[in-house]
């Protein structure tokens, strides 16, 4: 059965204890009323500068970048472990190696500048963070 | 938060981040209110302060790609908002809770003196508090956000925003009182 009695979590709350809770709230709630100087429209005037701006798109968080970069990475160490490697060097001499060296390369470089790209705004917060000891909007990036 | 058109806050950020950018309109109209009073009380000038509101919605929505949906996106707002005020070098004054003569029509004549009261003592408690502090009382009393969420916007431990917000309310009950008495 429930305490019908309105009160703390101690027992019931005294008639002095009740009128103070109801003349706070009353006091927060009139405080909390909308005012007439915030009345302004602002759809149009940031509608008039968005075609202007880059589209926003969905960014991938850093941690998966760098989960996905170290999945890609131990992938190509292990290639040479591969039976398919061996079977391919046996056929093709030791003149594979190279090209699959320049292939895991490239693709390790490809990763990397999709990576500095996309977070080159962030990258640089934190090279002026280091440099200067300042954060700039760094909380901004969310 | 959803409005009038129904769909969530962060349906609608889907909907920009899949290339609608007609979806931002109904953000902007949701948040436009709260984010031009902070301003107000941020600049104390209604032309500064409406530079304010666009800035951060412009801002927010460039960097619209890294709302992530951990919180709330109005809480994401306000840290953008926040982080823009502070850093503006159009802020001459501190922050303090915005009065308005007109705020009290339809109110009773004792609601409307509590409400210069509870001002007077907000402005009191923010008064002693360090300047970028001082927000974070409005955002508990007036924005209705949680310790958690206020935490998130302005950067400060939780329970330093706690026990602002407790003297805030020991201050507002003892002026009260007063006026009791």
């Amino acid at each position: 059965m429930t305490n019908a009695v309105p009160g703390t979590p101690y027992g019931p709350a005294s008639p002095r204890l009740m009128r103070e809770t109801e003349i706070l709230e009353r006091a927060l709630e009139s405080y909390r009323r909308p005012l007439a100087v915030t009345d302004r429209d602002f759809v149009e005037r940031v509608a008039a500068v968005l075609p202007y701006l880059p589209r926003p798109g969905k960014i991938v968080a850093t941690r998966n970048w760098v989960g996905t970069g170290l999945i890609l990475g131990f992938s190509i160490v292990l290639v040479p472990f591969g039976a398919e490697y061996r079977v391919f060097r046996a056929f093709f001499g030791a003149g594979y190696s190279l090209p699959m060296a320049l292939v895991s390369a490239l693709i390790i470089t490809a990763y990397c500048a999709l990576f500095v790209s996309s977070h080159i705004r962030e990258l640089a917060n934190r090279i002026h963070t280091r440099r200067h000891g300042a954060v700039v909007n760094e909380r901004e990036a969310g | 938060m959803t409005g009038g058109s129904g769909l969530s806050d962060e349906f609608l950020v889907g909907d920009v981040l899949d290339g609608n950018p007609g979806a931002f309109s109904e953000l902007v109209r949701r948040h436009q209110r709260a984010l031009y009073r902070l301003g107000l009380s941020f600049f104390r000038n209604g032309d500064d302060a409406a530079d304010f509101t666009q800035d951060v919605f412009l801002k927010a929505y460039v960097n619209l790609g890294s709302f992530r949906g951990r919180s709330k996106f109005s809480t994401w707002l306000f840290r953008v908002a926040y982080n823009t005020a502070i850093n503006s070098s159009r802020r001459k004054r501190r922050y303090e809770p915005l009065d308005d003569e007109t705020a009290g029509n339809g109110l009773s004549t004792e609601d409307e003196h509590l409400r210069k009261e509870t001002i007077a003592a907000l402005k009191c408690a923010m008064g002693a508090l360090p300047e970028r502090q001082a927000v974070c009382l409005d955002l508990h009393f007036y924005y209705g956000m949680g310790y958690g969420e206020i935490a998130e916007v302005t950067g400060f431990p939780v329970n330093t925003i706690k026990s602002h917000v407790f003297r805030a309310k020991k201050e507002l009950r003892i002026s009260l009182d007063k006026e009791k008495a």
